[in-house]
């Protein structure tokens, strides 16, 4: 990594972004250094997915910088962000219902021109996380169970050999085994290769025992940060997003 | 039975030149959901570009026919691809996020310009060609004296189709554009986040579907042996027709759909009237479109999970 141990791999500046009208992100402030998990908590509707987007461009930042391993990439065009190895597994998972699952993964292998060694290694890792793609591989994306295709998602983000690989609602809808061997598998990668990730959980208590640190969301704001054990204790947290509360 | 055949066979002629601009239609539209109205007109510019190469080649004293021809195949597909390219660029992507209709209707505006600086470039008249491809063969001599003729032609035009469509499929099913087409169709946000350039993709999307109305320009050159400002006009919407019959969005169907227009059409005329051959064609849009709307191919509309 080129970036000193200083300065943090991702680091988001007084952001503010709106859809239309509704102003989404409110000026948000937030670091990720390399090989860090940081989880970022927060209700329906705070804005958290919205962040990770607005890191994409879409929607552009209305005001703030978002800076990328030393470089502003607050207005860089989406699919240029993607080349910088920056890789999302969004909201929703948006894997391509009429392509195989081969094809999926190799639309993530495509977003940095791996070469084909680097491709296979890739694939390699995949399957290991993931052992039930292997066997899916000439399916379509849309045949496979939600869970099938929350692993795809990943596993298409995980293509792309990301520096930082951001993980919205990666439990959503899936049996907490599944759920389990997904957060397992994050912290794998983040142990074995030193992977940084960004995850976004309604499921804070999973997150927040997975991550380094995390930050909490509330109306576009962060109003909380702290290391994952901090927050867990903070009685606030556990009324808002632990015990019952606003928790899906 | 005879006669039959005769028809069959220019049915299939007929439907692989129909089949050509259809995949310019159901392209266009899987990707960015407008009808390019302009596509027709593409088509005809096709069908100049390849008249102007020829007549400029024979100019320059060139004589060997199979080396002209691929000369004009070329060069037609490459100018007509840059049309293609430029009214994307100036008519359509400025209204990308525009309301729905306002693509559409700039396409309509887009075919009559294109249809008009063709009538004043090159005239009103229709543009005659001598013969270039003759001969043929007898497939069968009838009893009262009706032969079931092949002409060399007809051949080159169906080969010339087989040929672009297997390369055709090889792209969209086996490249990484191709692939790039499909994830823009599929999800274009999630494209985006995945480092494809929307924007260029569309345009190469455009880029080929003129390529190939091109094609269709120039085989329409050779095998009617003339082209004029408004050809297409018709041609555009019985092949837009081919499009939605096959089912809009989907690249066998508007193959499909073509073939089938286009021994819809030579049936017609043969065993009913020539006079409403148009109508023929245009029944089955109406009929498609009331009691098939998502064509033969074609998926349902509503495919969110």
């Amino acid at each position: 990594m080129s970036a000193s141990p200083a300065t943090p791999l991702l680091a988001i500046r007084s952001l503010r972004a709106a859809y239309g009208k509704i102003e989404a992100l409110k000026g948000v402030d937030i670091d990720i250094n390399a090989g860090e998990i940081v989880a970022l908590i927060g209700a329906n509707g705070a804005g958290k997915s919205t962040l990770m987007m607005t890191i994409f461009g879409r929607p552009r930042a209305r005001s703030g910088h978002i800076e990328f391993d030393g470089q502003d990439i607050t207005g860089v065009p989406t699919h240029d962000i993607a080349r910088l190895r920056i890789a999302q597994s969004p909201e929703g998972r948006r894997i391509f219902p009429r392509m195989s699952v081969a094809e999926n993964l190799q639309m993530g292998a495509d977003a940095t021109d791996s070469g084909e060694s680097d491709r296979a290694n890739s694939l390699e890792r995949v399957f290991a996380l993931f052992p039930r793609l292997k066997e899916r591989m000439t399916q379509r994306g849309g045949t496979l169970s939600g869970g099938e295709q929350q692993m795809l998602a990943i596993g298409r983000a995980l293509m792309s050999r990301p520096r930082l690989l951001m993980l919205d609602e990666p439990s959503l809808g899936l049996a907490p085994l599944i759920a389990r061997q997904i957060f397992d598998a994050i912290r794998t990668l983040n142990r074995q290769d030193g992977l940084t990730v960004l995850i976004v959980e309604q499921n804070a208590n999973h997150a927040l025992k997975l991550a380094h640190r995390g930050y909490v969301m509330v109306n576009g704001l962060i109003t909380l940060s702290g290391t994952g054990n901090e927050l867990l204790q903070r009685p606030e947290i556990r009324a808002a997003y632990l015990e019952g509360g606003r928790r899906e | 039975m005879d006669y039959f055949a005769q028809q069959l066979i220019n049915g299939l002629v007929l439907g692989s030149i129909y089949g050509l601009i259809a995949i310019g239609y159901t392209m266009v539209y899987g990707i960015v959901g407008m009808i390019n109205f302009a596509h027709g007109d593409i088509f005809m510019i096709g069908g100049f570009i390849a008249l102007i190469t020829f007549l400029i080649l024979v100019s320059f004293g060139l004589t060997a026919i199979p080396l002209i021809l691929l000369i004009v195949l070329l060069v037609s597909m490459a100018i007509t691809a840059l049309y293609g390219w430029t009214v994307e660029r100036i008519a359509y992507r400025p209204l990308r996020h525009s309301f729905r209709l306002a693509p559409m209707l700039s396409a309509i505006g887009m075919s009559f310009v294109l249809t008009n600086y063709s009538q004043v470039a090159q005239g009103a008249r229709v543009k005659p060609v001598p013969p270039i491809i003759t001969g043929g063969y007898t497939l069968h001599e009838g009893a009262e004296g009706f032969n079931v003729q092949l002409s060399n032609i007809q051949i080159i035009v169906v080969l010339t189709t087989v040929v672009l469509l297997a390369l055709f499929t090889w792209l969209v099913s086996s490249t990484r554009l191709g692939r790039d087409m499909r994830a823009c169709e599929q999800d274009q946000t999630m494209a985006s986040l995945l480092g494809v350039d929307v924007d260029r993709t569309i345009s190469m999307t455009f880029v080929i579907g003129a390529a190939l109305a091109a094609v269709a320009g120039m085989m329409y050159l050779l095998y009617y042996g003339l082209v004029d400002f408004f050809m297409g006009f018709v041609a555009g919407i019985k092949a837009f027709t081919a499009a939605v019959l096959g089912g809009i969005g989907s690249l066998p169907g508007a193959m499909l759909g073509g073939l089938l227009i286009g021994l819809i059409e030579t049936l017609w005329s043969a065993y009913f009237s020539v006079e409403y051959k148009d109508v023929a064609a245009f029944s089955i849009l109406i009929v498609v479109l009331i009691f098939l709307p998502t064509g033969l191919l074609g998926r349902p509309e509503v495919e969110k999970v």
